[in-house]
């Protein structure tokens, strides 16, 4: 079961605070992705859109991420 | 596959992904087909260069819809969208083309991109007709040839089941210095060496830099290389396969002495790919014209695209 979207760890994750090495090629590229866009803008909106970007690939792809995602959220 | 044998699977009706010598791709009936020139691959034999063969993934058993689609240049941005929402999408573009270097540079920022599986290559010629022959790419619906556009299968797939693209990649950045770039592109001047400015040529110069090894981004752990392609001195301008991007941190790779050896090492015991692309770089620095590559057969190529193009990597798909 994915964590909800409010559990912080999901922002931290979005901030580069929980560093973590991903199996799976396009969490690894999302992930980095939407970390540089919060870096390089850092706004309250730019930060919900890259959250609910986040959360909706974990989502869909939460068969295929779980390790990741236990490892992220233990 | 000699010609005959994939004329009959176009007969036969079946889904089919070719990469192959132009001159054999061009002689191909219209059907269910995308195809891009190359006349080089890692066959199950071992890595072979013919203009005779073609190398053919058959995409027909596994998927419930492959759709073939043609894109100009404006359209980039629309594969995404129309890529379907179980499944995976086979993209080939021509080398040097106006959409290799528009995908290569915007696709990371196309919307929704990474939500659907998106995988390929650059199409290429052999070496001996660079700059004689152009790259191409075939829409085998309509028979349509062009050295622009990009062209994509959209593969539709079971709900349950879960396309899966992976980066093999035996490089990884070495313990050498950080470099970052200011400017974005394929064609760099300037650079920052550990927050230092400098002169990219310069740097790449007095550190005797071997240009064999790209640059690694670490992207959360996928390993991302970007590959030189020329130096060229007069301009003070490093010329790359690949563009590099503002906000990412870059190294030299550790060198990788024994291709083959190495990728045993890393290669997933229970990897079951269903469509995989190796670099052209590869095949030349590692020499791996006849060595066999286990499991990972198809086409060596002019860049691959594992969601954004990638240089000097193993992509593979799977479906899980």
């Amino acid at each position: 079961m994915i964590a909800p979207k409010e559990d912080p760890q999901w922002e931290k994750l979005l901030y580069g605070e929980v560093q973590h090495q991903f199996q799976l090629a396009s969490a690894a590229m999302i992930v980095s992705r939407c970390q540089r866009q919060v870096m390089r803008d850092p706004s309250p909106q730019t930060v919900k859109k890259n959250l609910d970007e986040l959360y909706a690939f974990f989502t869909k792809f939460e068969n295929v991420v779980g390790d990741d995602l236990a490892e992220i959220f233990s | 596959m000699s010609l005959q044998e994939i004329i009959k699977c176009i007969e036969n009706g079946r889904s089919l992904a070719i990469a192959g010598d132009e001159s054999l791709i061009s002689k191909l009936p219209k059907g269910n087909w995308i195809a891009g020139t190359i006349p080089y691959f890692m066959a199950e034999d071992g890595g072979r260069i013919s203009r005779e063969q073609a190398f053919v993934n058959d995409f027909t058993d596994m998927t419930l819809k492959a759709a073939v689609k043609s894109y100009e240049l404006e359209d980039l941005p629309k594969i995404n969208e129309d890529s379907p929402e179980h499944g995976f999408s086979i993209l080939i573009i021509p080398s040097a083309s106006p959409a290799h270097i528009a995908y290569a540079q915007d696709a990371p920022n196309y919307q929704g991109f990474f939500m659907k599986p998106i995988l390929g290559w650059i199409s290429g010629v052999h070496l001996d007709d660079l700059g004689k022959v152009s790259p191409k790419v075939f829409n085998g619906t309509t028979g349509g040839v062009s050295d622009k556009k990009a062209i994509v299968m959209h593969c539709t797939i079971d709900e349950n089941k879960t396309a899966i693209v992976n980066i093999l990649n035996l490089f990884k950045q070495g313990d050498g210095d950080s470099i970052r770039f200011e400017e974005e592109g394929f064609s760099i001047k300037n650079c920052l060496i550990n927050s230092q400015q400098r002169n990219f040529v310069e740097y790449l110069k007095e550190n005797k830099i071997d240009t064999r090894h790209p640059l690694v981004a670490d992207y959360c752990g996928a390993m991302v290389n970007v590959s030189f392609q020329s130096i060229n001195e007069a301009d003070g301008v490093v010329n790359l396969y690949a563009p590099v991007f503002r906000d990412v941190e870059y190294k030299i790779a550790g060198s990788v002495d024994n291709y083959v050896e190495a990728f045993k090492k890393v290669l997933p015991k229970d990897a079951s790919p269903i469509f995989a692309c190796n670099c052209i770089l590869n095949f030349l620095y590692s020499e791996l014209e006849g060595q066999k590559v286990e499991k990972m057969c198809g086409p060596i190529t002019f860049g691959e695209i594992a969601y954004q193009l990638v240089n000097q990597t193993l992509v593979y798909l799977e479906i899980k």
